[in-house]
């Protein structure tokens, strides 16, 4: 089967937000919670980060430059779909796998809410729901895909910013878009996922550098995944090294502590098994 | 819109002013995109840095209700320099017409001003008229007495340097605009309620007018002067005498000076007369005869001197004269400015009927924070409502394109289709009335009134479409119907969607497109006559070939001997070529024929009246025929083109002077601008009832400068206090460099914005805007000044 691929052109974005409506909508996710328990994010911005019920959001960037021009950029943000994940390398149960068309594809049954996926994960993507005990993110729709359909983001984006399709249809279409605004004078223009983490099933055209989208520059899989995997995967708890299991065991514990989001969970409606 | 949505690909500039496309009209950007992949420059003119702003290529913050300031210098650097579309100019407006030597424009004020009435004697705004009653025109453009000339005088005052001391734009920046909309044509303007909403909001769209007549961009494809209309068919609304001065399809709304038609038909011309007649045969059936003037006068008639608007439903009531109001639809103690007042008004009714989906704020005034339900006596009745995904019907498009909606969804509860409850309402009415002889009562008693309950909608389309009574046919199209009561027509911009008895609203082609602008002909139907591009015949020259041979759209077809092309010629006969007076007219609805650099009063002669009446009647603003910059009601800065008559001249506020008080910017500094957004659309009765949607954007926020912000002592986030002279609510402070400073007349101006759709009822609650909001409004329309008032502000 041949490698998919989701285009996010931010240049052609307007954050008009039909994108994070449209997940919700698909895949019956309720809100996170109630207008008056939800947190203030200083701009308009609906969600400081992703959460275990949102797995897409569109992210604000405003600045002034020197030139008193404001800047207003926005990047919908979400599973990046890596060749190289870092969450598939950390995950002890084999809940999270890459397909054959590029899809990370969690096993909801297998996932444990261990957590070391979110921690590892280069973009902080996958979170976990305390209450359901299991780690969530975008699923690239693979049940729209499996019936021809696309994701329910590119369906309803309405500007053209969200495409999708064979990746290397939709790298050439970033390439050629990327020449476009280029000539017509969007200098910094770039293609962010064709190469990063051994290439990204989700793609981007950037009209400027990624640090101005909140993007590591140069996203890599984190030293501990790759320890891990090589390593403290195959022994298991077997003893390998008394003293590096050890602290490495003691890092991911108190890393753990960390994951409970920003947010106030609050399961508005029914109940879901995410 | 002139042009449509599909047309915005072809623009090669936009000029998006007054508009938050990208929040309030999303879909718009689909096209905007498409543009710019081309190369299209963007223009977003607004009082803050929004989302559309983000898509532009150059952002300029205009300070609110300043707009023909801004419009003003634009048209006067393009008529100095002589940057306009000179053939354009000279073959389709009146720029050569000869004005009357009466008249003039002094200090402010135009001729013919009655400081008493606060209203102008327009007959000095006319032509100087031939022995046949027709306009006289000049041998050149450049004659004293014409049209152009004082279209150049009257702007002459406008430089860069006046504009961007009285906008806040900087002169450099008004400067690159102009030659980017003199570079790049066609450019098409995009607007909404952010140009409409102030005093002037009738003279801010003839500023676009003029400015586009100018350079040529009017009935081509990629041009026009477009208004994206609201979501809830606000289009459709209108079309149907929404607005209290109209009758459906914008026939003026019979007053009392006018007690028959032929005294109607004096001032709107037998031209409209014969859609009037339709209509009344539509309305009254066989009951409408010749002898019977088909029943006008059984329609109850406005008095000419008095204002039905919005405002004085709730000033009427607040005066204890209205007893009973039925709101449909509508949530205006959300939507409605200086919101006190209109509480007020509904304390006093005997009864209020509200026919909704939720129960919103204004069927629960009475649960307003602050008040004691058992000091007011009305009576509250709700009538559920059908949603609109729960019914069938039409919808219309800002394009003027009418689309069938389906739907197989039952309605929720005991909830029914506005129709069906109208339709109820209706026969009940009637039935109260029977045996009645009154003359009031006769125009429900002879009301031809009877739907079949199945299919009702599709029944009621029929009957706006029209028949030919002698066939039974429907109608084909506006050629057909006629002025002696053998058609009817419910509305005569609807006649033909449903030609040859089938409902084209229900076509679904969106492959077929010739000519690949974006016409698509067979999805749809647009009015009039599936014309999606009106005016188009001006896309052409003299001959009736296309000016621009890149993006032909009609044309004369010498070898057929007819109008033909992508889309429906804008001709009054298709056969009528370029050599004979009907092949001249490309602003056919105009008595003139031609397009009005200035609106001047105008009287068409009707040679086929025996009695003199005249076959069209221009609708010239009563504010004045050339826009003029007026200050908002409240502002910050005095008027320096015309100091003694800073706000417009037509104004009559305070209407009620215990209720109405008008801040000084001495007790409040800022200007206020208040708008929608994407997350939440109006009164927010629908979407602050979706959580989804609240979690996007969860409540009413006060958006300023990081500058006013440092002074005030308020960081990002902290609750602060509004007040106006109306009003008062806390809302939380959003600080953000998309707000900035504006230097005005030499002075830092601060503007705050926010958002109105949030009251005390619905899913999301949060304080709302329009307490502090003004209830001015443009003397021509009566829309609300919601886009400028000025309040002051602290941390709360």
């Amino acid at each position: 089967m041949a490698q998919v691929a989701k285009l996010i052109d931010v240049t052609k974005c307007t954050a008009c937000r039909g994108c994070q409506v449209a997940c919700k909508q698909w895949n019956e996710l309720p809100v996170e919670a109630p207008p008056k328990e939800m947190a203030f994010t200083g701009t308009l911005q609906s969600h400081p980060d992703l959460a275990p019920n949102t797995f897409t959001i569109i992210q604000f960037f405003e600045e002034k430059d020197d030139t008193n021009t404001v800047k207003y950029r926005f990047r919908k943000t979400g599973c990046m779909h890596c060749t190289d994940a870092a969450c598939i390398l950390v995950c002890e149960k084999k809940a999270l796998t890459k397909l054959e068309n590029g899809i990370v594809y969690r096993d909801k049954d297998k996932c444990i809410g261990c957590g070391y996926c979110a921690q590892n994960c280069p973009f902080q993507v996958p979170k976990v729901n305390p209450k359901t005990e299991k780690a969530t993110k975008c699923t690239l729709c693979g049940d729209r895909i499996a019936n021809k359909m696309k994701p329910a983001c590119v369906t309803t984006c309405i500007t053209g910013a969200l495409d999708f399709g064979p990746r290397d249809e939709m790298l050439k279409k970033a390439k050629k878009r990327v020449e476009t605004l280029q000539k017509q004078g969007v200098a910094n223009a770039n293609i962010y996922g064709e190469k990063e983490l051994g290439g990204t099933n989700v793609i981007y055209v950037l009209a400027d550098k990624p640090e101005a989208y909140g993007l590591p520059a140069d996203p890599q899989i984190p030293l501990t995944a790759t320890l891990w995997q090589q390593y403290g995967k195959p022994i298991g708890a077997a003893v390998f090294c008394a003293s590096f299991a050890t602290t490495l065991f003691a890092f991911f514990l108190n890393r753990k502590k960390d994951l409970a989001p920003k947010l106030h969970h609050h399961e508005g409606g029914k109940s879901h098994g995410v | 819109m002139t042009n449509h949505w599909v047309d915005l690909k072809n623009a090669k500039a936009f000029l998006i002013e007054g508009s938050n496309a990208a929040e309030n009209h999303a879909m718009a950007m689909r096209w905007v995109m498409r543009a710019k992949e081309k190369g299209a420059v963007v223009i977003h003119v607004d009082p803050r840095f929004t989302r559309t702003s983000s898509t532009a290529d150059i952002f300029a913050q205009i300070r609110p209700g300043t707009d023909i300031a801004f419009l003003g210098a634009i048209i006067n650097y393009i008529l100095q320099n002589k940057l306009y579309d000179e053939p354009y100019v000279k073959l389709n407006t009146n720029a050569a017409y000869l004005m009357r030597s009466d008249f003039g424009f002094h200090e402010g004020l135009f001729s013919g001003f009655n400081e008493k009435t606060f209203s102008y004697d327009t007959t000095s705004w006319g032509y100087e008229l031939g022995p046949d009653g027709k306009p006289l025109k000049a041998e050149s453009m450049e004659d004293p007495r014409c049209v152009f000339t004082k279209l150049k005088e009257h702007y002459s005052r406008y430089t860069f340097k006046v504009s961007a001391d009285i906008t806040g734009i900087p002169e450099a920046k008004i400067k690159q605009i102009a030659d980017v909309l003199v570079k790049n044509r066609p450019a098409t303007v995009m607007y909404a309620l952010g140009m409409t909403q102030h005093t002037v909001g009738v003279q801010n769209i003839r500023g676009f007018g003029i400015l586009q007549m100018l350079l040529g961009n009017m009935g081509k494809p990629g041009g026009g002067v477009n208004a994206m209309r609201g979501e809830p068919n606000v289009q459709g609304s209108t079309d149907f005498a929404l607005l209290f001065n109209y009758l459906p399809g914008y026939l003026s709304y019979p007053k009392h000076t006018q007690p028959d038609l032929t005294t109607w038909t004096k001032s709107s011309g037998t031209f409209r007369a014969k859609f009037l007649v339709n209509l009344l045969k539509s309305w009254f059936g066989e009951n409408a005869t010749p002898e019977n003037d088909f029943g006008y006068g059984w329609l109850p008639k406005i008095n000419a001197k008095e204002n039905y608007s919005i405002f004085r439903i709730f000033e009427t009531a607040f005066e204890g004269k209205m007893k009973m109001l039925h709101v449909v639809g509508q949530n205006p103690m959300v939507t409605q400015p200086n919101l006190n007042l209109v509480h007020e008004g509904l304390t006093k009714l005997d009864m209020l009927v509200v026919q909704d989906i939720f129960l919103h704020e204004t069927a629960c005034f009475w649960e307003k924070p602050g008040v004691d339900p058992k000091q007011i006596q009305t009576e509250v009745i709700v009538l559920p409502a059908a949603s609109f995904l729960e019914r069938e019907g039409t919808k219309i498009n800002s394009g003027r394109l009418v689309q069938w909606q389906y739907s197989k969804i039952k309605p929720v509860g005991q909830a029914k289709a506005d129709l069906e409850i109208i339709d109820t309402l209706f026969n009940k009415i009637r039935d109260l009335y029977k045996g009645s002889t009154a003359e009031r009562d006769q125009a429900i008693l002879k009301a031809n009134w009877q739907y079949p309950q199945e299919n009702m909608v599709e029944a009621v389309l029929k009957e706006i479409n029209g028949y030919n009574l002698n066939t039974g046919e429907l109608n084909k199209s506006i050629g057909g119907l006629q002025p002696d009561g053998s058609t009817s027509c419910g509305n005569w911009v609807y006649a033909g969607v449903f030609a040859n008895g089938e409902n084209l609203s229900k076509r679904k082609d969106n492959k077929t497109d010739p000519g690949g602008l974006g016409t698509y002909p067979k999805f749809g139907w647009c009015w009039p006559g599936n014309i999606h591009i009106l005016y188009n015949r001006a896309s052409c020259d003299a001959n009736g070939q296309p000016f621009d041979k890149d993006m032909p759209l009609v044309w004369w077809d010498e070898a057929q001997g007819k109008w033909t092309g992508y889309d429906v010629p804008d001709v009054p006969s298709a056969t009528d070529g370029p050599n004979t007076p009907n092949g001249q007219k490309p602003y056919r609805m105009a008595g003139e024929g031609i397009s009005r650099f200035v609106a001047c009063t105008y009287k068409d002669p009707d040679p086929a009246s025996p009695i003199g009446l005249p076959r069209d009647s221009s609708s010239t603003p009563g504010d004045g025929p050339i826009p003029e910059f007026y200050e908002p009601v409240e502002s910050p800065t005095p008027n320096v083109l015309h100091p003694k008559v800073p706000v417009n001249p037509c104004l009559k506020y305070p209407r009620l002077k215990s209720q109405q008080p008008i801040g000084t910017s001495e007790e409040f500094p800022y200007v206020l601008s208040s708008s929608s957004m994407a997350e939440h659309w109006c009164a927010g009765s629908v979407t602050r009832n979706i959580p989804w949607l609240n979690e996007l954007v969860k409540e009413t926020t006060c958006e300023l400068s990081p500058q006013l912000a440092q002074k005030l002592g308020i960081a990002n986030g902290d609750m602060v206090k509004v007040w106006s002279a109306r009003g008062e609510v806390v809302v939380r402070a959003m600080v953000t460099n998309r707000m900035q400073p504006l230097t005005v007349n030499g002075k830092t101006v601060d503007i705050v914005w926010m958002p109105y759709n949030w009251s005390f009822k619905g899913l999301s609650q949060a304080a709302s805007t329009n307490l502090l909001t003004i209830d001015a409004g443009d003397p021509n329309t009566w829309i609300q000044e919601t886009k400028a008032c000025l309040v002051n502000l602290k941390k709360a």
